[in-house]
């Protein structure tokens, strides 16, 4: 089995400090992993890794089988990333910005394409030809999904995605990530949200100080469960 | 796939553009400024030319003067004092688009038969204020204006796109970071491109200047200039610090290059090349001349003939006034003074060898020498004109010593045969490619400073 994403003994240290300790998991096509950790437990650094914005120390990250490190262009070809705050050029429209994403991804759609791919990362249709300086945060995060849309990304990056969505737009997202799902891409995310992760998430990682503590999967507890074996390992 | 990746990254800068206020109102800043020196250095040079074109009706009017108060021929004696002749500068038709010399120095002399060396400083008085800022023309615009528009809209090329959080997203796009920053610069050097030709062809079709080998000489200056200054931004965006960081530091580069290394070389200047024969010439030239009064003639008149010996045998001169006598000893005072003149003259020469020399280290201050020796008004120019003046006063002498010597008398019809004046500055083609190379020096220089740094920081994105 082909696995779209994958860690090899992943390993990141700034000088004396370890940000990530070797960490192996692998993704295959269409699951969804939820990382769950404090602030600083390392969730953000492993993003990082997968898009190549910092180098590992030891160890390797892959994306459709190929090594990040050593080709940080050529895998995100396959690759999108939602950060945190969503951010576009605020003095272009919804469909400019998604315009540039996909032109600098190689692909080239007419308009009609275009509004077609936002429409259906649920952006309503009166919004795509304002600047997108005006828009919410879960307007930007539907161009962002709409980018991953149109690239064909097979693996989809997210970081926090949820905090600061209302629940209507966080329920929303929750579904446009089962659809992406479903369509065969993989999706790695970071998060606070418990709840969330257990809903949408095929599996859900610990993260503790740089450490992948606990793995499992996520019919195996319900969200109570989850939520205290998430804690007692916070209190230790 | 790459171009059309290049293409997209324009066109969004393009777009961005369009829309980003601050940008376009930097832009048309330039552009005023730019007006506004085109315009001024035209006015300036345009009364220049109406002064230098109304000498000659004061020149006729003396005359007419002349021949009203000797209607029946003259001594040339009282002409060669009474009458005064004009050394004209006249400009280059590029002129008004780079002042250079020609505002803080006289554009024309009036000169009498008189000993010459006390006529060659005397000009018309101009606000001191005025000439410490020098004219505002389309050089003064791009030397110094042109650098902090490039630095106003390239500071913050990687910062802003990091600190707005953009980076991220173009960055998980399969885009390298160098290819962001080159389609950035790219945009910018096309708009700057764009805003220097159009202000140079304005500049020049509003002056009429000739549009000779200089028009390409002058847009590649300005174009390597510019690079230069894309260059020094690309040093400081390579850092990947902060904008405030990066404006302070281009801010601080833009001074260091464009005022504290030129007040630094002129300082270096006055010390290792200390000019006080200028103030020596003065003084001796005046105290030989006043002697004059008090020797004795004949002593006098026979210093002149070692000069002169054709006029050895001329009528000897009484115990009364006599002209001969006291041009004599006004030349007498100038010869007194040939060495030290020599010397003055040589030590300007080397000087503004110096100063060019040491302006290499500074775009700014070759910029400027550069665009100066293009439109003829470099120091080269002025010394010329300075020496053309020289060479003017002794042909007046060889006119008017024979009536002297001879006693014939001045006519009203002699007037025609007065030897006239005009000098046009030229380019000093010695000096422009020199300094064009210097111009490139210093480009590749900050190009390699930045393509090492680019090595050195680390490529990470956080």
């Amino acid at each position: 089995m082909e696995f779209v994403l994958e860690a090899r003994g992943l390993c990141k240290s700034y000088l004396e400090n370890r940000a990530l300790k070797p960490l192996n998991l692998s993704l295959q096509q269409g699951e969804i992993f939820s990382l769950l950790g404090p602030n600083g437990a390392g969730k953000s650094t492993t993003i990082n890794l997968f898009l190549g914005f910092i180098k590992p120390s030891s160890g390797a990250a892959y994306i459709n089988g190929i090594e990040v490190a050593r080709n940080p262009v050529e895998i995100k070809r396959y690759l999108a990333y939602i950060p945190e705050q969503v951010v576009l050029y605020p003095n272009l429209t919804g469909l400019e910005n998604l315009s540039l994403l996909s032109c600098l991804a190689g692909y080239r759609y007419n308009k009609q394409e275009l509004r077609g791919l936002l429409m259906k990362a649920g952006l309503q249709s009166e919004a795509i030809d304002r600047y997108t300086g005006g828009y919410s945060k879960g307007m930007r995060q539907k161009v962002g999904i709409a980018g991953a849309l149109a690239k064909k990304a097979k693996v989809l990056l997210l970081d926090e995605p949820t905090s600061g969505l209302d629940p209507k737009a966080s329920n929303e997202f929750s579904v446009l990530l089962q659809q992406l799902s479903e369509e065969g891409t993989a999706v790695f995310m970071a998060t606070h949200d418990i709840f969330r992760a257990r809903e949408v998430s095929t599996r859900i990682g610990i993260m503790k100080a740089g450490e992948l503590v606990h793995e499992l999967r996520s019919g195996d507890m319900d969200a109570n469960e989850l939520e205290k074996l998430y804690l007692n390992y916070m209190h230790d | 796939m790459r171009h059309r990746i290049l293409a997209t990254l324009l066109y969004t800068e393009w777009l961005s553009f369009k829309r980003e206020k601050s940008l376009l109102l930097f832009t048309l800043l330039l552009l005023a400024a730019g007006f506004y020196g085109i315009y001024s250095g035209h006015a300036e040079i345009s009364r220049q030319r109406t002064k230098l074109a109304g000498l000659e009706q004061l020149y006729q009017d003396n005359i007419s003067e002349m021949n009203a108060k000797y209607p029946d021929g003259a001594d040339a004696g009282d002409i060669g004092y009474y009458h005064s002749a004009f050394a004209r500068n006249l400009p280059d038709s590029w002129a008004a688009l780079s002042i250079g010399q020609r505002d803080a120095n006289p554009y024309y002399i009036k000169l009498r038969l008189l000993a010459v060396q006390n006529q060659l400083y005397n000009s018309e008085n101009t606000n001191p204020d005025k000439l410490a800022s020098g004219t505002f023309d389309l050089a003064f615009v791009l030397v110094y204006i042109l650098p902090l528009f490039i630095v106003a809209i390239c500071f913050n090329i990687y910062s802003a796109e990091k600190e707005r959080g953009t980076l991220g997203s173009i960055l998980s796009q399969p885009v390298s970071l160098s290819a962001l920053l080159f389609a950035k610069f790219l945009f910018r050097f096309l708009l700057i491109l764009t805003l220097v030709i159009f202000l140079s062809l304005v500049g020049i079709s509003v002056n009429t200047a000739t549009a000779d080998s200089r028009l390409w000489l002058w847009i590649g200056g300005t174009v390597l200039y510019s690079l230069f200054w894309l260059g020094v931004c690309y040093v400081i965006v390579v850092l990947k610090k902060n904008s405030a960081f990066n404006a302070v530091s281009l801010l601080g580069l833009w001074l260091l290059f464009t005022v504290i290394m030129p007040v630094t070389f002129n300082v270096i200047i006055q010390i290792r090349q200390p000019l006080s024969e200028g103030l020596q010439l003065t003084l001796k030239q005046r105290e030989e001349v006043h002697a004059g009064w008090d020797r004795p003639k004949e002593q006098t008149m026979q210093r002149f003939f070692t000069y002169y010996p054709k006029y050895r045998n001329t009528p000897e001169i009484g115990a009364r006034f006599e002209w001969k006598w006291y041009y004599a000893f006004q030349e007498l005072g100038d010869r007194s003074v040939d060495s030290l003149y020599k010397v003055y003259s040589h030590k300007l020469k080397s000087r503004s060898h110096l100063t060019s020399e040491l302006s290499k280290l500074s775009p700014p201050a070759t910029f400027q020498l550069f665009l100066n020796a293009l439109c003829g008004t470099d120091i080269r120019a002025q010394l010329d004109f300075m020496e053309s003046a020289v060479q003017y006063h002794n042909k007046l002498k060889a006119f008017y010593y024979p009536y002297l010597f001879y006693k014939k008398p001045f006519l009203e019809s002699d007037f025609a045969f007065e030897p006239r004046h005009a000098h046009q500055s030229v380019a000093d083609r010695n000096a422009i490619y020199p300094a064009l190379i210097a111009m490139l020096i210093a480009f590749l220089a900050v190009l390699f400073a930045g393509a090492v740094l680019q090595l050195l920081v680390s490529s990470e994105i956080r």
